[in-house]
C-alpha cells in the first residue's frame, strides 16, 4: 500500500511540477457589474487570448450579464453566460464555439452509426472520433472501422475526426437510426513526418497505459541497419525496454518477453524475432495500426499479464493500386495493394526477405578459414510475407482472410582436414530454422445501427527445427573407416481459435462489447531422433535413439464483457470482467477476472485516469537466456506449475498544453505477480532435459512499480517525444537467494527516451533518438572456494578425492552489482524526391553517433598465478559500435 | 550498386575491427563474507574423512585458507556416533589431494551401506553447519570388453571399442558416474586418468554437439532405461589398451580399468552443475550475453561444498 501511495504522490508532484493551470482555469479582471453579451465576449477574449465563434443570430446583445465580483476564472465566467443566456459552450482547441440552447421538448433518442473510411484507399480507420456537438458526447470507432452513437436531439450535429485527416461534420434532422458511412481525407502528404496521438484520445478515452504509433512514424525513427521495425520503435517509448541492444524483445513495465501478448489481426504470434530477436517479425509495410496496452487491459484481452500489443493489418487498397519497394543493405521489401474489383473487393501483398549472410559471410569466412579448416556454407536469412484480402458482400456483412508465414533459415558447415593425416576428413553441419505461421478468417456483420458483431476462426503456429550432423572418413591403402552422428530435434506450438464478439449501443451512456474465445493448444516440446554410425572394412555399428517428450494440449476458454460507461460528462468507465478457464490432462484452472478504467475530466485539458485489472497466464515461456532464442520452450500450466497471475494498478494524468499541441501523461502504477517462473539454480542448459522441465522450474513471486512520464509534441515541423521512466522491480523465490527477494534482471531505475523528428522542407527531414537506462543487474562471482575432485590417484581401488587444486565460483546474491548504464544517439535522414510514378527515398541512418559500447556481456580475465593463487578482473563487451547505413525505397 | 555494397562492406568491418568493443569494470565484492567449505565423499568401510576449508576474495590474489579450529560431530540414523579429529594423513591417503594435508578430519567410525549420516560442524566464527547423505547401492556384476573388430581413426590414433553392460535395479532411482584409467606397473604412485570418447543420449556430457570432445569422466541417471541392461560404448584411444612395459625381465600389457561409481543424486547434481559452471563461465555463452550464472549445487547448510557416499569398483578391460 505504501508503494501505491508513492507511485501516486510521484505522480502527481511530476504534473504539479510541471503544470500548474488549465487554460480554462486563468483568471479575468472584469471591471464593470453589468456587461453585454458581445463586450464580455470580447474582454475575455482580450484578455486570455481565446477565440470566441459565434453567430450574431443567436446573440441577444440588449441582455446584459450580471457580475458579482470583479475577478473570475474563464469557466466561472462560461458558467454565468450559460445561466443567464441559455446559451451553450464548447472549447476546442483554444476556440470557444457558443450555440443557442436546444429546445429538449422535442428530444427523442435516435442511433447513428455507420463505417468511416480513408477517402482515398477505402480503409477502414480504428479508433476515429465521432463528436455529438450538441451533446457533447463521443465515441470512437472500433477495431473495424465501426461506430454507433445514441443522441437524445432530432437535430444532430456530428464532428468527425482523426489526427492526420480533414475534419468532417454532418448536420440534419434524425427522426430515426440513421446510418452515416462516412469517408474522410488525409490532409498529410505521403513525405511529411506524422505523430499518430490525438487529444480526443487522450482526454476522452478512459484508457490508462496505451500507446499508439502510426506506421508512417514507426518508418521514421532511426534504426539499425535502416530496417524499420514495430517492436524497436516501440522499445523508444516509456516502459518499454529492449532486454538486449539492439534485439526486438519487448520488456513491459518490468514483466518477462513471455508476459506480452502479440496479435496479428486477432491472432496470437509466439514468436516475435527474426534472426535471433534483431528484427521483429512485424512488416510495417503491411501494418494500418497499433495499439500497446501497459495497463488498464480491457476486458476482451486476456491470457498474459504485462503488455498487449494489437496489431492491424492493412486491408487493401478498394480504389486503385498503390506499392512500394525498398533496397536495403540487409533487406529488400515490397508491397502491392488494390482492388480486385472496386469497391467490392481489395487485396494487400507484402514481403520481405534479408540477406546479412551476405556482409556476414565473407567476415566468417575470413576469421575461421585456416590450413586446417575451412567453412563451406554460411547462410543466415529470413522472409516473410502477409497477405489479405477483403470482400465487402453487402453493406452490412464483410469478409476478411489474412495469412502470414515466415522463417529463419542458419546454415553453417565446415570441414576439417587433418595436416598429418591427409587420408581423413570431416565436415560438420549445423542447420537451424523457425518460423510461424498464422491465418485468420474474419466476418464483420452489422445487425443493427446498435448491434455488430465479429466472428473470426484462426490458427497460428511456430515451430522450431534444427538439425546437426557430423561425418568422418579415414581411408588408407588397406583400411577405411566412416562414422556419422546425426541429431534432429524439433519442437512446436499450435492453437486452433474462434472467437465471437459483439458491440452493443443501448443508450447514450453505455457501449457494450462482449464476446466468447474458444482456443484448442497443442504443445510439441520436443522431439530428438539421434543416430550413429560406424562402418570399416571389417565391420559395422549402427545405433538410434529416438525421444518424443509428452505433447501437451490444452483448452482455453474465455467469456468476457465490458461496458464503456459515460457516467457524467467528466466521468467515464470501462468496467468488465473475463472469465477464462484451461482445461488440459488432469488440470483445470479457472480465473475470474475484473477489469476497470476510469477518467475524470478535472478541466477540460486535464483528465486523471485510473484503472485495475487482474490478468492470469497459463502459457509460460521456458528461456535460459537474456536473449530471445528460437529454442525457448513454450509449455503450459500443469499440475505442478500453477497459472501465473497478476494485479495490475495505474493511476496517471493526462493534459494538453499549448493550444493542445503538446501532450503530457505521468503514470504511476503498481504490479504484483505470483506464480512466476525462473529456473533452479544448478539448472543446466547443457543437459537439455525438457522431459523433466518441470523439475528445473520453480514459481515465486513478483513486484513492479514506478511512474511512466511523456512529454509529446504531435504537429508542427518539429514532433517526438521525451519518456522518462523511473521504476522498480523486484522478485522473490523460496529456492532462490535464501529465499530473500532481489532486484529482476530487467530492473533499470531509471529509463530515458528522447525521439524527435524533424521536417526541414518537403525534400529532407531528419530523425533522432537518444536513450539512457541504468545498467543491468547481474549477478557476478565473488569469491573463489576448493572443489571436491572428481578424479582419484589410487592404484588400488576407485576413491573419489575430498578436495583439490581445483576452484569453483561462489556467485553473489541475485542481481547485487550493476552493469555500466547503457546510452545511445541514433540519426537519421531521408530524401524524399516525387517521381512520374510516385516517389524515390533514400534513408541514412547512423547507430550509436558517439560509438558508444555499450556492455551486453560479462566476461572475465584470468589472471593465473600458480594452481592455486589466482583471481579475476571484470570486463565487459559491446555489440554494436557507430554503424552507417542506407536504404532506398521507391512508392507508387 | 555492387561497388557501393563492397563499400560498406569494407567500412562494416573497418569499424568492427577499428573499434575496441571490450572494457573493464570494477566491481567492489569486498562486502562478501567467507564462506566455510566441506567436501566430504565416503565410501563403505571406510573412515569419513572431510575436509574444511574457506572461501576467498574472487579479485584477490591469495592462496587457499583452512579451518582448523572446528568441531566436527557424525551421526548415524541421527544418533552422535563420533568426533572427528584433525589428521594430517587421513588412514586411507587415497582420499586426499597429494600436495595438500590441510584441513582434513577424520572419524574411528566405519561407514555402511543402508545407513543415514549426518555431520554438523560447529566453529565460533561461523554459523551451525550441517550435511545429510548415505552409501548407494552397487550394481551387481557388470560385464566390460573390447569389440575386436570395432575401431575407428581420429587422426593419427585408433580408437577401440569398449563395451560396458550392467542391470539397472527398478527399484530405486540409481546415478552413475564412469571414468577410465591406467595403472603404472613400474611405479606404483603413478595413476593415469585416461579420456575416452562416449556418445549416448542418456549421458548430458556426451551430447553429439561435442563431437570432438573427449572424456576424462562421464555420469547419467537411469531415467531413460530404468530396469533395463544398459550398454554403453566407450571408445579408448589403442595407444593406451596395447601400451607395453617391462615388469622385471617380462614385457607385459599396463591395465587399462573401468572404473564404475554408483553415486548419490546430491553428488549427480554436485558434477552437473559444476561442469554446467565452467561451461558458461569459460566461454559457453562468452561474449554474446549475460547469461545466468550456474551456482555449483550444494547439500552443505550455511556452507558450500559437497557430502556424500558412493560405492565403487574397478574391472580390467585389456589383458
Amino acid at each position: 500500500m505504501k508503494k501505491i501511495v508513492f507511485v501516486f504522490i510521484i505522480t502527481i508532484l511530476f504534473h504539479q511540477l510541471l503544470f500548474g493551470q488549465n487554460v480554462l482555469d486563468k483568471e479575468i479582471v472584469l471591471t464593470k457589474e453589468y456587461y453585454n453579451l458581445s463586450d464580455l465576449i470580447n474582454t475575455i477574449s482580450q484578455q486570455s487570448g481565446i477565440v470566441f465563434s459565434y453567430s450574431n443570430a443567436n446573440i441577444d446583445n440588449k441582455k446584459n450579464i450580471k457580475l458579482q465580483a470583479k475577478e473570475y476564472s474563464i469557466e466561472q465566467v462560461l458558467n454565468i453566460i450559460v445561466k443567464q443566456t441559455g446559451l451553450q459552450y464548447y472549447y476546442t482547441s483554444n476556440k470557444i464555439l457558443l450555440s443557442p440552447p436546444t429546445n429538449n421538448s422535442k428530444n427523442h433518442k435516435v442511433i447513428i452509426s455507420g463505417i468511416i473510411k480513408d477517402s482515398s484507399s477505402g480503409e477502414t480507420i480504428i479508433g476515429a472520433y465521432i463528436t455529438d456537438l450538441i451533446n457533447k458526447n463521443t465515441v470512437s470507432t472500433n477495431q473495424y472501422g465501426f461506430y454507433s452513437l445514441s443522441t437524445m436531439s432530432d437535430s444532430v450535429k456530428l464532428l468527425f475526426s482523426y489526427l492526420g485527416y480533414k475534419n468532417e461534420s454532418v448536420i440534419f434532422k434524425a427522426q430515426k437510426d440513421t446510418v452515416i458511412n462516412m469517408n474522410i481525407a488525409s490532409v498529410i502528404s505521403l513525405q511529411e513526418v506524422e505523430v499518430d496521438a490525438d487529444e480526443n484520445k487522450l482526454m476522452e478515452s478512459a484508457q490508462t497505459g496505451e500507446l499508439s504509433l502510426s506506421p508512417q512514424q514507426i518508418k521514421t525513427i532511426p534504426t539499425v541497419v535502416s530496417q524499420p521495425d514495430v517492436i524497436k520503435a516501440y522499445q523508444m517509448m516509456p516502459g518499454i525496454q529492449s532486454g538486449m541492444e539492439g534485439t526486438s524483445t519487448m520488456l513491459v513495465r518490468g514483466g518477462n518477453p513471455d508476459e506480452n501478448l502479440f496479435l496479428l489481426d486477432g491472432t496470437p504470434v509466439y514468436n516475435i524475432s527474426h534472426l535471433f530477436g534483431f528484427f521483429s517479425v512485424f512488416n510495417p509495410d503491411a501494418i494500418k495500426n497499433v495499439d500497446v496496452f501497459k495497463s488498464g487491459f480491457p476486458a476482451r484481452y486476456s491470457g498474459r499479464l504485462s503488455s498487449v500489443m494489437d496489431i492491424s493489418l492493412k486491408e487493401g487498397n478498394e480504389n486503385e493500386f498503390h506499392g512500394n519497394f525498398s533496397i536495403g543493405l540487409l533487406a529488400s521489401s515490397f508491397m502491392i495493394e488494390g482492388p480486385i474489383k472496386k469497391k467490392k473487393c481489395s487485396f494487400i501483398l507484402a514481403a520481405r526477405r534479408t540477406y546479412p549472410d551476405l556482409i556476414l559471410g565473407p567476415i566468417v569466412k575470413l576469421a575461421l578459414n585456416n590450413e586446417q579448416s575451412t567453412v563451406n556454407k554460411f547462410k543466415l536469412y529470413y522472409y516473410d510475407v502477409n497477405a489479405k484480402i477483403n470482400y465487402n458482400i453487402n453493406s452490412k456483412n464483410r469478409l476478411f482472410l489474412s495469412l502470414y508465414g515466415g522463417r529463419d533459415v542458419f546454415e553453417f558447415v565446415d570441414t576439417e582436414n587433418d595436416p598429418y593425416v591427409t587420408t581423413s576428413e570431416q565436415s560438420s553441419l549445423v542447420k537451424n530454422s523457425w518460423g510461424n505461421i498464422t491465418g485468420t478468417l474474419r466476418w464483420n456483420h452489422i445487425y443493427s445501427s446498435k448491434l455488430f458483431s465479429n466472428i473470426n476462426i484462426s490458427y497460428t503456429s511456430f515451430k522450431y527445427i534444427t538439425n546437426n550432423q557430423y561425418d568422418y572418413t579415414y581411408s588408407s591403402s588397406n583400411y577405411s573407416s566412416s562414422t556419422n552422428y546425426s541429431s534432429d530435434y524439433n519442437s512446436g506450438i499450435n492453437d486452433i481459435s474462434s472467437r465471437i464478439i459483439f458491440s452493443y449501443a443501448p443508450s447514450v451512456k453505455h457501449y457494450l462489447q462482449f464476446g466468447i474465445y474458444e482456443t484448442y493448444r497443442f504443445i510439441n516440446i520436443g522431439n530428438m531422433n539421434n543416430s550413429s554410425s560406424f562402418v570399416d572394412t571389417a565391420s559395422s555399428i549402427h545405433e538410434e535413439y529416438n525421444v518424443s517428450y509428452p505433447i501437451y494440449h490444452c483448452n482455453e476458454a474465455s467469456v468476457f464483457i465490458e461496458d464503456e460507461w459515460t457516467i457524467s460528462k467528466k466521468l467515464k468507465s470501462n468496467i468488465g470482467l473475463n472469465c477464462t478457464s484451461f482445461n488440459a490432462t488432469q488440470v483445470f484452472y479457472l480465473s475470474v477476472e475484473p477489469r476497470i478504467s476510469a477518467r475524470y475530466l478535472l478541466f477540460e485539458k486535464t483528465a486523471l485516469k485510473a484503472s485495475y485489472s487482474y490478468m492470469s497466464q497459463n502459457l509460460h515461456l521456458l528461456s535460459t537466456l537474456n536473449a530471445a532464442t528460437p529454442d525457448d520452450l513454450w509449455v503450459t500450466s500443469t499440475q505442478n506449475i500453477k497459472p501465473e497471475h497478476s494485479n495490475n494498478f495505474a493511476f496517471g494524468i493526462n493534459q494538453l498544453l499549448l493550444h493542445s499541441s503538446i501532450q503530457f501523461s505521468a503514470e504511476g502504477y503498481y504490479k504484483t505477480l505470483s506464480n512466476v517462473l525462473s529456473y533452479q539454480e544448478s539448472f543446466s542448459i547443457m543437459a537439455n532435459e525438457h522431459s523433466n522441465w518441470e523439475e528445473n522450474v520453480i514459481q515465486g513471486k513478483g513486484e513492479t512499480y514506478g511512474t511512466d512520464i511523456m512529454l509529446q509534441k504531435t504537429n508542427g515541423k518539429t514532433t517526438g517525444w521525451i519518456g522518462y521512466t523511473l521504476s522498480w522491480n523486484y522478485r522473490q523465490f523460496n529456492e532462490l537467494n535464501n529465499g530473500e527477494e532481489f532486484p529482476y534482471k530487467y530492473d533499470r531505475r531509471h529509463d530515458i527516451k528522447i525521439c524527435l523528428m524533424h521536417k526541414i522542407n518537403n525534400k529532407i527531414d531528419i530523425g533522432f533518438n537518444w536513450l539512457f537506462t541504468t545498467g543491468m543487474a547481474v549477478t557476478i562471482p565473488v569469491s573463489f572456494y576448493l572443489s571436491a575432485a572428481n578424479f582419484n590417484y589410487s592404484q588400488s581401488t576407485p576413491t573419489f578425492v575430498n578436495s583439490s587444486n581445483e576452484e569453483q565460483l561462489q556467485y553473489s546474491k541475485e542481481n547485487d552489482f550493476r552493469m555500466p548504464p547503457y546510452h545511445r544517439l541514433d540519426f537519421s535522414i531521408n530524401f524524399h524526391k516525387k517521381k512520374k510514378f510516385g516517389e524515390r527515398i533514400w534513408n541514412i541512418t547512423i547507430y550509436n553517433v558517439y560509438c558508444r559500447i555499450n556492455p551486453i556481456s560479462l566476461d572475465e580475465n584470468f589472471i593465473k598465478i600458480n594452481d592455486a593463487f589466482n583471481y579475476y578482473t571484470f570486463y565487459t563487451s559491446g555489440l554494436f559500435p557507430i554503424i552507417p547505413s542506407f536504404s532506398y525505397s521507391l512508392k507508387f | 550498386m555492387k561497388h557501393l555494397f563492397n563499400l560498406y562492406i569494407i567500412l562494416f568491418v573497418l569499424l568492427f575491427s577499428a573499434c575496441s568493443l571490450k572494457k573493464d569494470i570494477d566491481f567492489d565484492t569486498s562486502n562478501y563474507e567467507q564462506k566455510v567449505i566441506v567436501n566430504g565423499l565416503f565410501t563403505i568401510n571406510e573412515p569419513l574423512t572431510i575436509n574444511l576449508s574457506l572461501s576467498r576474495q574472487i579479485d584477490t590474489a591469495s592462496l587457499p585458507e583452512y579451518l582448523d579450529s572446528a568441531m566436527v560431530l557424525l551421526f548415524e540414523n541421527e544418533i552422535l556416533i563420533d568426533t572427528l579429529k584433525k589428521v594430517e594423513v587421513p588412514v586411507n591417503p587415497n582420499l586426499i589431494y597429494a600436495w595438500n594435508h590441510k584441513g582434513y578430519y577424520q572419524s574411528n567410525s566405519i561407514l555402511h551401506e543402508n545407513k543415514n549420516y549426518k555431520i554438523t560442524v560447529t566453529n565460533k566464527d561461523y554459523p551451525l553447519i550441517t550435511a545429510k547423505s548415505y552409501i548407494p547401492q552397487l550394481i551387481d556384476t557388470p560385464i566390460v570388453y573390447i569389440k575386436d573388430s570395432a575401431k575407428y581413426a581420429i587422426g593419427s590414433s585408433f580408437q577401440e571399442l569398449v563395451q560396458l553392460s550392467f542391470y539397472d535395479d527398478a527399484s530405486t532411482e540409481n546415478y552413475y558416474y564412469i571414468t577410465v584409467g591406467q595403472t603404472d606397473i613400474s611405479d606404483s604412485a603413478f595413476y593415469n586418468q585416461l579420456y575416452f570418447d562416449c556418445k549416448d543420449i542418456s549421458i548430458p556430457n556426451s551430447s553429439p554437439y561435442l563431437n570432438n570432445e573427449t572424456h576424462g569422466y562421464i555420469y547419467f541417471n537411469d531415467e531413460l532405461f530404468n530396469g533395463q541392461t544398459k550398454t554403453l560404448n566407450l571408445y579408448v584411444d589403442d595407444f593406451y589398451l596395447n601400451m607395453k612395459t617391462w615388469n622385471g625381465s617380462e614385457e607385459v600389457v599396463e591395465p587399462v580399468y573401468v572404473n564404475i561409481y554408483c553415486i548419490t543424486k546430491d553428488y549427480y547434481e554436485y558434477v552437473k552443475s559444476a561442469d554446467e559452471q565452467q561451461y558458461i563461465f569459460w566461454g559457453g555463452t562468452n561474449g554474446i550475453i549475460v547469461p545466468d550464472p550456474i551456482q555449483v549445487y550444494s547439500n552443505i547448510n550455511n556452507g558450500l561444498g559437497i557430502f556424500s557416499g558412493y560405492q565403487s569398483m574397478r574391472i580390467l578391460i585389456n589383458k
